[in-house]
């Protein structure tokens, strides 16, 4: 909790918000305020897009790196599209980080000896990226929260709710499968390939009490979130989301990752590279926020005080 | 079985289209790569939506019970109206096969106008005669998701007509159905019924189509029969994360019996039956409690009837007679008069002609009310003349009529509501809608027919939190109408929460019903032109049968309803106990009245009227449990008791008391076995009580369901066995349903 309030205040100062331009000021000023100490290093930053995540995510990085570095800060402008061969010389740093999978898959492309911290981008594209080995290390942040974190927590929030249904390409089956948790039953549903996705669902609603949405795109996408929604609602079974934007379109609950909170665990991973510890393996992040739909909990008769938990940021460690 | 070829021919040809139409939305194919602003973090289409969301029912300001899918299948019902029987309170028959009815606190008939129906919040109300045509309906049982019936009046809520309850139909979106679903049912005399669904998904777009045929030789005793294909279409756009269209069609076409073997003014005959629909609603949803919807529809009921003949004079005489006698009979309760017409009954059989004049004197002696006497004259007048009548060749006694029964309602509507949420105690809903109502009924409204009505609605209701434990519900509808002007039906409700698992609630309700178009603008009969020779009829030479005749000036009727109700919610899934207890006036009534003298010139003592007549009450207790027995079965039970004072009727119409028992168990995930009790005791329907026809009904039905996986496909069976114990009637005394067996087969296909 200490973490994240810190997290939050830091992010309500408006030099953070401020325009790239105002930055290099910003970071001299930090410089003069906090003596370095020990080395420097170069910073190489990239990101996929505009996206208010990714800013989010670079703004409270930047805003948690101390003056011991050095910025060099591709922007929103870089475009993941197009070629930099001729620019492989003058983009480079001590270490990189993308933030976003396009990012990510470049950088790792084009600097196979430079370390890479890939951020905010999902687990299975990590996974796909590093396919191809590169000789410097490659580490994550990932956009997802890890399935078990999601149902402990949902477990702990709503206790009437044990069995959880996963429903998944069977050609891609998740990790979280070989994990067990007490006081909670997972039932795996692999979805063959010529499987109806909406027979499945109904098949997997009928022992469970409620479905663990995962990220797999067979399973959860555009086209087929009316369907598994208004199926699982109409079973009277809650989904729990991998991300937020299922809350307000149906889901019960989520456990998500602020993009905020995020950029500053980058921000401690590099610092502490800096002071000689490797950078660790992939994973989730340290931190979640978790959003409930209050309308879908009073339609299931499952009671909670959603504003409780509203725009609240927990340990990994910790139970709301 | 000649008539259900044209229905299975209509659904392999909707097979051929659907099938191709018919996408699967999750076949692996390329699965695109996840993205973390796609698939992680950009708003996605709110599915969920406040009017999508039922508030528990606990929550509910009114006595509500729900159907779910969930019992809809568990029921084994194969028709709408069937459920109805689990509804405590409801009365649900079917004079003949096609034209099921059901009503609330009784009153039913073949036209039961006082129920609002709505289906996706479209008002299925005939304006013409009142009714729904429930056995016509363009909608499949398989497309419904829920129906919630709101036992009591509520027209702030669900508009004009809400009078004694609200039936809300709510069928599937069209993303809830994958594949092609396919299913059969058989069974009773000779009952069958096909439905075909396709469905198609796209990134934005979810569609829809059903059709069904249904078959139906009727009741075994009678010449009853029914034939329905029906094709409705759902199509669910989602033009943002905010905004959705939905767009709905339905047509259904079909025929049923209609008038009895033998009665030349009343001939067996098929009816068409034909009724469609467009629908489309935009609807802006910004968040759990804030909400936008505009609806525009447009719904027309058709009938396709009429006869003409001509007929022997002699028995158009005997008719005369019998209906004479029926019409004394029913006019008054004195046992002794009913003797005398048993007694006229036996004398007119034998053609006795001295016995019928010394009735006629005891008659007169009897001095009782209404004119027993001068309606045994007349028999004795028309006996008369029957010499007469059988010196003359046949040709020479031939009378001539026709009548047509053709009918078109029409009711288009456009709608506007609001939903918002005010601070944390207060939530509203408000709204306004424009109705125009059309009718043309050439022989039901003679030369009156074309008309309409304009309804103009504005409601509100709120309800607001008043403390942690106590809710208020408030709230009104301003109507006016072209027929009896403007009122305000407004409605209140407190609930409160006793502890977390026990409601009580507190309800006051006022609502009107404005007559349908039939009983403002009646001028129905049937002309008889009369052979010469047939001189009496005080010289005219056409004689006008069956006349109702509107005279205007009515009032709407009113009911005011008052309720207090108790909900306890035990810990276990899903288990209830409802009691609700109320007392309900009724005022106003429309009801006809016969020979009554009118300035109309060609009203006479055989024609009817509407008037308003003097009130009613009716006072009783209902409960709905669902309770559950181990794991694996649960009970669930509706229950009635009600007492009607009604001082010029009998009170007949309204059973004394009426349960319902559905027990349902699962010896395995895959298998149900369900029984299922009703009973009714003594009662009407209202034209039935004419003829006292009281019957009471006991039913019990016996179900084996099983569902199970063939060749990939999600498949299921049933077995159902009606009527068990005895044999009961159903309507009328001689509708005597037999026990019977339907078998039920159903596929998922792809």
């Amino acid at each position: 909790m200490h973490t994240a309030q810190q997290s939050r205040q830091s992010r309500r100062q408006p030099a953070r918000r401020a325009a790239p331009i105002a930055l290099p000021g910003l970071l001299a000023l930090l410089a003069l305020l906090v003596a370095p100490a020990g080395a420097t290093a170069e910073l190489l930053l990239a990101q996929s897009g505009d996206a208010s995540a990714y800013r989010q995510t670079r703004e409270a990085l930047l805003g948690d790196l101390s003056a011991r570095w050095q910025i060099r800060d591709l922007g929103a402008e870089w475009n993941a599209g197009e070629t930099t061969a001729a620019r492989r010389g003058e983009v480079d740093g001590d270490i990189a980080t993308a933030i976003g999978s396009d990012a990510c898959t470049r950088l790792h492309r084009e600097l196979p000896d430079t370390p890479l911290l890939c951020l905010l981008l999902p687990r299975a594209n990590f996974n796909d990226i590093i396919a191809t080995p590169a000789r410097a290390v490659r580490s994550a942040l990932y956009i997802d929260q890890p399935a078990l974190r999601q149902l402990r927590v949902a477990r702990h929030l709503f206790p009437q709710l044990r069995r959880f249904s996963l429903l998944y390409d069977a050609a891609k089956p998740p990790p979280l499968l070989d994990a067990t948790t007490p006081g909670i039953e997972l039932i795996a549903h692999p979805l063959a390939a010529d499987d109806n996705l909406l027979f499945s669902l109904r098949r997997a609603l009928r022992d469970s009490d409620a479905l663990l949405a995962i990220p797999d795109k067979r399973v959860y996408n555009r086209r087929s979130l009316r369907s598994l929604l208004l199926t699982a609602y109409r079973a009277r079974k809650p989904m729990i989301g991998y991300a937020k934007p299922f809350v307000k379109a149906g889901a019960l609950m989520s456990l998500h990752t602020r993009p905020a909170a995020l950029g500053s665990e980058a921000a401690g991973l590099l610092e502490s590279w800096l002071d000689g510890t490797p950078l660790p393996q992939p994973g989730h992040p340290r931190h979640y926020a978790i959003a409930i739909n209050p309308g879908i909990a009073r339609a299931l008769a499952l009671p909670i005080d959603a504003a409780d938990y509203h725009d609240r940021l927990y340990a990994a460690e910790e139970l709301p | 079985m000649s008539r259900h070829l044209p229905h299975v021919a209509v659904l392999l040809a909707a097979a051929l289209v659907i099938a191709p139409v018919s996408g699967n939305p999750a076949r692996a194919s390329e699965v695109p790569a996840l993205n973390e602003l796609d698939d992680y973090l950009d708003e996605l289409p709110l599915v969920l939506s406040a009017t999508r969301l039922s508030q528990p029912i606990s929550d509910s300001p009114a006595s509500i019970t729900v159907i779910d899918r969930e019992l809809i299948d568990a029921s084994g019902a194969r028709s709408l109206t069937d459920l109805f029987r689990l509804v405590p309170g409801f009365q649900v028959g079917e004079p003949r096969a096609g034209a099921p009815v059901a009503t609330y606190h009784g009153f039913g008939d073949e036209f039961q106008r006082r129920l609002q129906v709505l289906i996706d919040g479209r008002s299925v109300y005939i304006p013409l005669y009142g009714g729904v045509p429930w056995g016509s309906l363009p909608l499949s049982l398989t497309d419904i998701q829920r129906i919630e019936i709101v036992r009591g009046p509520n027209a702030a809520v669900y508009g004009p007509n809400a009078f004694s309850a609200v039936i809300n139909i709510t069928t599937r979106h069209a993303a809830e159905d994958a594949g092609l679903h396919v299913s059969a049912e058989r069974g009773g005399e000779d009952e069958d019924r096909i439905t075909l669904r396709g469905s198609y998904h796209a990134e934005q777009l979810d569609m829809r189509l059903t059709v069904e045929g249904r078959d139906s030789d009727g009741y075994r005793d009678r010449d009853d029969r029914a034939s329905l294909g029906l094709l409705s279409g759902r199509l669910d756009y989602s033009l943002s994360a905010s905004d959705a269209l939905s767009a709905q069609f339905g047509l259904s076409d079909g025929d049923y019996a209609v008038g009895e073997r033998g009665d030349p003014l009343d001939p067996l005959r098929d009816r068409g039956v034909r009724n469609y629909f467009a629908q489309l609603r935009w609807e802006r949803n910004r968040g759990v409690d804030d909400n936008l919807s505009v609806q525009l529809y447009h719904n027309v009921a058709e009938w396709h009837d009429g006869f003409g003949a001509q007929v022997d004079s002699l028995g158009l005489l005997g008719m005369l007679l019998d209906f004479t006698l029926d019409r004394a009979r029913s006019v008054s309760a004195d046992p002794a008069v009913h003797d005398l017409i048993l007694r006229a009954d036996q004398a007119l059989a034998d053609g006795d002609l001295a016995a019928m004049n010394t009735l006629v004197q005891q008659a007169v002696a009897l001095n009782t009310e209404a004119d027993v006497a001068a309606w045994l004259a007349e028999i004795v007048h028309y006996l008369q003349t029957l010499p007469d009548l059988l010196a003359l060749p046949a040709n020479e006694r031939a009378a001539s009529f026709s009548f047509d029964g053709n009918t078109v309602s029409r009711r288009s509507e456009v709608e506007i509501q609001r939903r918002q949420r005010l601070g944390d105690s207060l939530r509203l809903v408000y709204g306004g809608s424009l109705r125009r109502d059309q009718v043309d009924a050439p022989g039901y409204m003679v030369a009156r027919s074309p008309q309409s009505n304009h309804v103009y609605r504005l409601f509100g209701h709120a309800e607001w939190q008043l403390a942690e434990n106590l809710l208020l519900n408030a709230g009104a509808m301003y109507e006016d109408n072209d027929i009896t002007g403007s009122d305000i039906s407004p409605r209140l409700a407190l609930l409160y929460r006793h502890s977390p698992r026990s409601v009580w609630r507190l309800g006051y309700s006022r609502a009107t019903r404005t007559p349908v178009l039939f009983e403002r603008h009646a001028n129905m009969r049937v002309d008889i032109d009369l052979p010469a020779a047939l001189p009496t009829f005080d010289g005219d030479p056409q004689l006008s049968l069956f006349e109702i005749v509107a005279s205007g000036g009515l009032r709407p009727e009113t009911i005011e309803a008052w309720e207090l109700g108790y909900r306890f919610t035990p810990p276990a899934s899903r288990a209830y106990f409802d009691l609700k207890l109320f007392h309900e006036k009724i005022d106003d009534l429309i009801d006809t009245t016969i020979g009554e003298v009118l300035a109309e010139d060609d009203f006479n003592d055989t024609s009817s009227t509407y008037t308003n007549r003097s009130g009613m009450m009716i006072s009783g207790a209902e409960i709905e449990a669902s309770l559950p027995a181990g794991a694996h079965t649960r009970l669930r039970l509706g229950y009635a008791y009600a007492n009607l004072w009604d001082v010029e009727r009998d009170a007949t119409s309204l059973p004394r008391q009426s349960l319902s028992l559905l027990l349902t168990h699962h010896p395995t995930p895959a298998d149900t076995l369900s029984a299922e009790f009703y009973y009714v005791s003594d009662m009407a329907w209202m034209d039935a009580s004419e003829r006292f026809d009281l019957i009471s009904t006991r039913r019990f039905d016996l179900r084996y369901a099983h569902r199970f996986r063939w060749r990939g496909a999600d498949a299921h069976f049933s077995l159902q066995l009606e009527n068990l114990i005895e044999k009961s009637s159903e309507y009328f005394s001689e509708n005597v349903r037999y026990p019977s067996l339907y078998l039920r087969l159903g596929m998922d296909l792809y």
